[in-house]
């Protein structure tokens, strides 16, 4: 008999079904299961995620089957995650449009899956890292809502932080 | 408006005084900001998709310069790289930086600040008086500052700046004492101790401190609960004055207000005179079940067996000054102040603890041969082996209280080293050890006791021996393969006796031409010492003792590496470092000379690898190479090594252990005048100590 799935269903009502171990790479979808199959899965166990679109959650699952197997620092152990560095195998997965990267950072929030929200927080921050306000906005997409005046305000509030 | 922007000087005040309260009047931007209707942003944009705890998390790994970018793009982002910017905030002024940055802020910031300390850094004085404008020009801004820390600093070069420190830290804590309702933490390593225990003092009264801060220091009791005792109370530090102590019959741990003591994660306990376990002797718990116990992740205890004996002994040994009342005097006399372990293990449930610090001593025994200090140590050892070797027990420090008659080998084994071993080698999970003897000088042997200098050195070896390798006896190697940390902030005066043959001293193994040149250049520079006549007319190997032991005795007190608070590893070579006093030899000895080649007006801070300080640093860790080869082949694991003041770290390349903050070796235009000899690897002709044979 095959051993029971687990079968994601994303919010456009797509269904995935994927292994338990790599279902359990959400601490969410890990504390569902557990809970309502104290006994173990003895059939197909459906998860609904109506937060997250079917082309991520297909990244998203594309991740856990990758990482099915690896074992990252533990999720209290902050240091350990901070200063890890994101994988070369991580860096390719994650060369998406801006949009899809930031939602499979929410997705991965939602979910609970640290290493990847850990990871994708990383690329956003290599993006930051370096920029001038000018070339932030351009970057992403952000308007600049300041006046000149308030902007010349923010400058001189945080000229302490600027090393001189 | 236009007006105050004159009085938001950001230049040194030039009367000494730092009163930012006139700047108050400044509008706050802030309030502007809140009252516009914003452009909507982008749908697509950062701005739009991520909500503020995703940006929070992104900035965690951005540097403090990308977070002052992010805060000038839109409003949403400044609201969230601001709350980044100032959640932790610290100064290190005069600070210095891995030798890998070479000095360069700029880098050490952006890699490490946020990064890794989770702190924006202020390491200028100019920084730090924007920082203050900042907060009073824009008052809300205050509540963001989560954590301040402002570490150990060198006043006098900035009071050449016009700075006058203490005031600049006076006024810290009051605009913080009156204003932040948000601070959970602050630290102030103040410029003048006993003002600033004061300040803090008052500081901890405000109520609107109380509200998030989870470290309480208390020198009255009545400060734990006046005005009310902080809701998230974790750390507790008692400093009690013995005049309070006397009048306390006991602290009830059953009820208001010393309840609160059950559940705190870390207790400090310490008295004016150092008599902390007599707190600790009057903790009623709450029931005598063994399931009362405190259980404590961390506990320090500062406690000193002195006696009065009689009043021509020295005063060290008395625990109370002839200033003291006769009741005080009388009541302090009447207290068995013997370390007794089991003050501590009535109290507190050993197994929980994470961190243990003891800044314990007994001066009894040198005088009256008392065996306080190694009966504690003996039971601690037989407690932990009864307690499956303390397996939650990971940092353990042990500092003794500064003694000026040092003890004799046998006896500093006898009575320190071999009961202190004992315990050691019984923890389970031990990664952290710190141990200062705090001794303050060479322990010398005059030569008319007919020891060679080639025995003095065999019998440290054999004293080193003794301690270290107990580490490998019976099935007790964890020791030696779980520690990641170990640090001797005294080393080379605690484990080390000298004679006055410096040349064949432990002060003196390596024989290169760089060691040889620093001693040159010391002649060139120092000798004869200025001052009495008998330091005058010292002759060289006694002159070199003085001078070495100067910087010696700078690294082993002045030097604190700035480690963020919570920190669960010690990545030493992420953090800057405090170095002390520059100049320290050119200050103590060039004091009357109108000209000398110290070159202080280019080099203030002594940051080049020429100035004398440096040089002789060099030479020190020159003369530990034996001495850390030594220790690395005993505690084979080791991530990070202090000895003497020298923050060594593993290098994965070389599979050696590398000096973090201070060079390994001489510049090369130092060593030039010798390029010759070194190349055709001739060596100098003058006598060495030898350690193992400096066959390591």
């Amino acid at each position: 008999m095959p051993e029971p799935k687990v079968i994601i269903i994303s919010s456009d009502d797509e269904k995935f079904p994927v292994d338990v171990k790599v279902a359990e790479k959400s601490i969410l979808m890990k504390k569902m299961i557990e809970d309502l199959n104290p006994d173990g899965l003895e059939e197909d166990f459906e998860i609904p995620t109506p937060n997250v679109r079917s082309t991520v959650l297909a990244k998203v699952i594309e991740w856990c089957t990758h990482h099915r197997n690896t074992v990252f620092p533990d999720d209290d152990d902050e240091d350990a995650r901070k200063s890890a560095p994101v994988d070369e195998w991580d860096k390719n997965f994650l060369k998406v449009d801006q949009e899809m990267l930031y939602e499979i950072i929410l997705a991965a929030n939602y979910l609970n899956i640290r290493p990847l929200m850990d990871s994708g927080c990383k690329i956003v921050a290599e993006m930051i890292r370096g920029k001038s306000p000018e070339e932030l906005r351009r970057t992403f997409n952000i308007v600049n809502d300041f006046s000149p005046e308030e902007e010349a305000a923010i400058r001189r509030e945080n000229e302490w932080a600027e090393d001189r | 408006m236009n007006c105050t922007k004159e009085v938001v000087s950001l230049h040194p005040v030039s009367d000494r005084t730092f009163n930012l309260a006139m700047l108050c009047c400044f509008q706050n931007p802030s309030s502007r900001r809140e009252n516009r209707v914003r452009r909507s942003q982008s749908s697509l944009s950062l701005v739009h998709k991520l909500p503020m705890n995703i940006l929070l998390e992104i900035f965690q790994h951005v540097s403090q310069f990308d977070l002052v970018s992010l805060s000038l793009t839109c409003f949403k982002l400044y609201e969230a790289a601001t709350e980044r910017l100032y959640r932790r905030v610290t100064v290190i002024l005069n600070a210095e930086f891995p030798v890998r940055y070479a000095r360069n802020s700029t880098t050490f910031i952006k890699e490490n600040g946020v990064a890794y300390m989770d702190s924006s850094l202020i390491v200028g004085v100019n920084n730090l008086v924007r920082f203050m404008q900042t907060l009073h020009i824009n008052p809300p801004l205050i509540q963001k500052v989560k954590f301040f820390v402002f570490d150990k600093c060198y006043p006098d070069n900035l009071l050449k700046e016009n700075y006058d420190l203490n005031l600049i830290q006076s006024d810290i804590i009051e605009f913080f004492g009156r204003n932040s309702w948000e601070i959970n933490f602050l630290h102030i390593t103040f410029v003048d101790f006993m003002s600033g225990i004061e300040k803090l003092t008052k500081f901890l009264r405000n109520r609107n401190i109380r509200n998030k801060i989870f470290k309480l220091f208390v020198t009255r009791l009545e400060d734990l609960c006046v005005p009310v005792i902080p809701q998230g109370l974790t750390n507790l530090f008692l400093m009690i004055d013995e005049h309070e102590l006397m009048h306390m019959n006991q602290f009830d741990l059953g009820g208001y207000p010393y309840s609160i003591f059950n559940s705190l994660y870390t207790l400090t306990c310490s008295t004016n005179k150092q008599l902390g376990l007599e707190i600790l002797r009057k903790f009623k718990l709450r029931s005598p079940s063994e399931d009362s116990k405190l259980k404590l992740k961390g506990f320090t205890a500062f406690h000193c067996h002195k006696e009065f004996i009689s009043s021509d002994e020295s005063e060290a040994l008395c625990s109370f000054d002839h200033g003291d009342s006769k009741e005080l005097q009388d009541y302090i006399g009447g207290l068995d102040k013997k370390l007794d372990f089991k003050v501590i293990s009535d109290k507190i449930d050993l197994t929980y603890l994470t961190h243990l610090y003891l800044k314990i001593d007994c001066n009894v025994h040198r005088n009256n041969n008392c065996s306080c200090f190694p009966d504690f140590f003996k039971d601690l050892a037989s407690y932990s082996r009864s307690k499956g070797g303390l397996s939650n027990l990971i940092s353990f420090e042990l500092e003794l209280f500064p003694n000026f008659e040092w003890l004799r080998p046998h006896q500093i084994l006898e009575t320190i080293l071999t009961p202190l071993g004992g315990f050691i080698k019984t923890l389970r999970s031990l990664v952290r050890l710190t141990i200062d003897l705090s001794t303050l000088g060479f322990k010398m042997f005059d030569n008319i006791m007919g020891m060679s200098s080639v025995v003095l050195n065999k019998l440290n070896e054999r004293l080193i021996e003794a301690f270290f390798l107990c580490f490998f006896t019976s099935s007790q190697r964890r020791t030696t393969t779980n520690l990641k940390t170990l640090q001797f902030p005294d080393f080379l005066t605690s484990f080390i006796y000298y004679k006055p043959d410096f040349y064949e001293s432990l002060l003196h193994t390596c024989q290169c031409w760089g060691c040889h040149l620093v001693l040159k250049r010391l002649n060139e520079l120092f000798m004869p010492l200025s001052g009495e006549d008998e330091i005058r007319n010292m002759d060289d190997e006694a002159t070199y003792y003085i001078l070495i032991g100067f910087i010696l005795g700078k690294l082993q007190t002045d030097r604190e590496v700035c480690i963020p608070i919570k920190q669960k590893t010690f990545n030493y070579r992420n953090y800057p470092i405090y170095k002390g006093q520059p100049h320290t030899l050119h200050n103590h000895f060039h004091q009357n000379c109108t000209k000398c080649d110290c070159n202080i007006n280019d080099d203030p801070n002594a940051e080049s690898s020429t100035s004398i300080d440096n040089l002789v640093t060099t030479y020190i860790i020159h003369q530990l190479r034996p001495l850390v080869k030594y220790l690395t082949t005993i505690f084979c694991n080791l991530d990070n090594l202090m000895i003497h003041g020298i923050y060594y770290e593993y290098d994965k390349s070389s599979h050696t252990m590398k000096p973090i903050f201070d060079d390994d070796e001489y510049p090369e235009s130092f060593l030039k005048e010798k390029e010759e000899e070194i190349r055709l690897g001739i060596k100098p002709d003058i006598k060495f100590g030898y350690f193992g044979g400096n066959d390591f």
